[in-house]
């Protein structure tokens, strides 16, 4: 095993997956099953040092991110395999888009015209539901296009914290909030409250760390509150959801339905799990995306739940890092912005799971089925990767410059 | 395999899962804790090190000491707020008064922000619409703004190979500023800086002469951060 923290790490990834997929296939005893057992390691390990050569990432971010993604390999490959294959493909597209994501942060040291570009496409792909879209689960966020269903305010996540960085680092407050709350009010045109919630709060979050700003960050965050009140008022599905938040066992067979199902495969986990590919997952609904976090910690226990959410913390700890260390503010906040993001997203999707607030319909970052969701949230990676490959080649200089 | 064989392997390498679960987060964070004390090493021995530079103080306008340090860790705004990324504590300073930005090789770019103006090496920049600055601060430049002169030393993103077979002044004459050596006028301030020699143009170290109303020169030496201790 390698004496470097960064190979025994790999190594231990590789391992925990190559098992893993290994016992899945033997229960299933198709070839499909020992492919994976065999390609994720190894896909896990020629990203970490095929990628490492060409720029210099964030080895550690990188194994992490590999981590979660194979997890919901994993999971979907026990559940649904069918998912699973699809969400492999995601997967490298996902990867691309991270190269891509890399490629313009390390390009791109500002935006400057290149914004108003950014929030005209922003703006044109949240109206896009809209206009053809289709309602699910209560809000209009989806649109088809030859049989692919795309969430387009997943890829203006990555664009929103561009603009909103780019803002930030020129102090111009009043472009900052209207972009902002034209994206809001777009979501809740959508209904799709989840990720509204998620844009307000990364926003806001920003808008605190580039000022540092207290008090109008408190009235912010008012502000907010009020606004979901008047959501409450005015959405009945959110009025709905905020009672079975409250009390889920008053309607467990039909309203309260997920929840229950969701807090009833914690319990059964316990401590240990029931054992990967035992149990049963597949009654709750919606499993896959919302409720992925519920089928881990029934298979796999409360205390690798636990191992899951103190990784989600390494990413973020490592994203605020990499954005602190930044010389420059605008990909200083960019790589903030998107670490906020999928700091939040999970905070989010995971405390509506254990019932700590109520339930919103958003992904679980990296782990849930989804094209839209691992692709943009791969992407927002890449923004981070871009930043900490700046910020190694500035280090470079400087050790250069001081061995001269 | 049947079922029952699945069930117990499956509930046996439950232990498996977890352990290496948990071999993993402690790797995590022992990652991270080795990159956190990498960090402090190197900055122990380099303190410099993932700084742009930092500006000396050479009048304070009566608010600022003389001599005083003020680092200048990433671009951003310059001003007296509290939100400001380089807070310099005078009134001379309107709470956002300029916006730099780092261009690697060649220095800081200067914009002064809507109603302020400011001097690099003596010329006026003052606020042209967005996205039209051309003050570019050089490692020595000087930054006057109302009564406060500071100095600029930068640490990093200089191309010390391409700058050492060039002369003192090229990178003033390259940006149409005035020549340091030949003495640089600042408006508001009775005095010149002198660049005595290259060395001591890219050490920081300086002279500056400051001939008092009543005749008397009072010279100040300012230079790298172990020579001032030394002193």
């Amino acid at each position: 095993m390698s004496k470097k923290p960064g190979g025994r790490l790999t190594v231990m990834v590789m391992l925990f997956y190559f098992t893993a997929f290994l016992l899945l296939a033997l229960r299933n005893a198709v070839w499909q099953g020992y492919a994976l057992a065999l390609c994720v390691p190894a896909a896990i390990w020629g990203g970490t040092h095929v990628l490492g050569k060409c720029f210099h990432i964030d080895t550690l971010l990188f194994s992490l991110t590999n981590f979660l993604c194979a997890l919901g390999i994993l999971i979907l490959y026990d559940t649904n395999p069918v998912l699973a294959y699809h969400q492999v493909v995601y997967y490298g597209v996902g990867l691309v888009g991270m190269v891509i994501c890399i490629y313009f942060m390390r390009a791109f040291r500002t935006i400057r015209h290149l914004g108003f570009v950014m929030i005209a496409v922003s703006f044109a792909f949240l109206a896009l539901p809209l206009l053809i879209g289709r309602e699910t689960y209560g809000a209009k966020n989806w649109i088809y296009f030859h049989g692919v269903s795309i969430q387009p305010s997943e890829f203006v996540k990555i664009l929103l914290i561009l603009i909103l960085a780019w803002f930030m680092s020129r102090r111009q407050f009043i472009p900052w909030f209207l972009c902002a709350v034209g994206c809001l009010l777009f979501l809740m045109l959508q209904k799709d409250l989840g990720t509204a919630l998620l844009y307000y709060g990364v926003s806001l979050l920003l808008f605190f760390a580039s000022t540092a700003n207290l008090p109008l960050t408190l009235l912010g965050l008012l502000g907010g509150g009020g606004a979901a009140v008047m959501g409450y008022r005015m959405f009945a599905h959110v009025k709905k959801r905020v009672a079975i938040w409250r009390n889920p066992w008053s309607d467990y067979e039909n309203a309260g339905y997920q929840i229950v199902q969701s807090l009833m495969a914690l319990a059964s986990g316990s401590l240990l799990g029931v054992g990967l590919g035992l149990g049963s997952p597949t009654t709750i609904p919606v499993y896959e995306t919302d409720f992925i976090f519920s089928v881990i910690c029934e298979q796999f226990g409360l205390i690798f739940g636990v191992c899951v959410l103190l990784i989600y913390v390494a990413v973020i700890w490592r994203g605020t890092t990499i954005a602190m260390a930044s010389r420059h503010s605008f990909q200083g906040l960019a790589a903030m912005g998107a670490t906020m993001m999928i700091g939040l997203q999970t905070f989010i999707i995971i405390g509506g799971v254990i019932k700590l607030i109520p339930l919103t319909g958003i992904t679980m970052p990296f782990v849930s089925s989804g094209g839209s969701s691992l692709v943009s949230n791969m992407c927002l990676t890449g923004l981070i990767q871009g930043v900490a490959s700046l910020n190694e080649d500035d280090l470079e200089e400087d050790l250069r410059l001081t061995e001269m | 395999m049947s079922d029952e064989l699945y069930s117990v392997l499956a509930l046996g390498m439950r232990y498996w899962f977890i352990a290496l679960g948990l071999l993993i987060v402690i790797q995590t964070f022992l990652w991270l804790y080795r990159d956190h004390r990498e960090k402090h090493r190197r900055l122990k021995n380099l303190p410099d090190a993932g700084m742009i530079g930092e500006f000396v103080v050479l009048a304070g306008g009566g608010t600022l000491e003389e001599g005083a340090v003020i680092p200048v860790p990433w671009e951003g705004m310059m001003g007296s707020s509290r939100m400001c990324d380089v807070v310099v504590p005078s009134g001379d300073f309107a709470p956002v008064h300029l916006y730099f930005s780092f261009v690697r090789n060649k220095g800081l770019q200067i914009e002064a922000a809507r109603g302020r103006s400011c001097y690099v090496d003596g010329a006026l920049q003052e606020y042209r619409g967005k996205n039209t600055a051309d003050g570019k601060m050089v490692h020595g430049s000087i930054l006057q703004v109302g009564d406060c002169v500071l100095r600029l030393r930068l640490f990093a993103g200089l191309d010390v190979e391409r700058r050492a077979k060039r002369k003192p002044d090229d990178d003033l004459k390259e940006y149409g500023m005035p020549v340091a050596s030949q003495g640089v006028p600042r408006p508001g301030y009775d005095g010149w800086v002198d660049a005595q020699t290259e060395e001591e143009r890219f050490t920081g170290m300086y002279l500056v002469k400051d001939e008092e109303q009543d005749g008397n020169t009072k010279e100040t030496t300012g230079g790298s951060r172990e020579k001032d201790e030394n002193e």
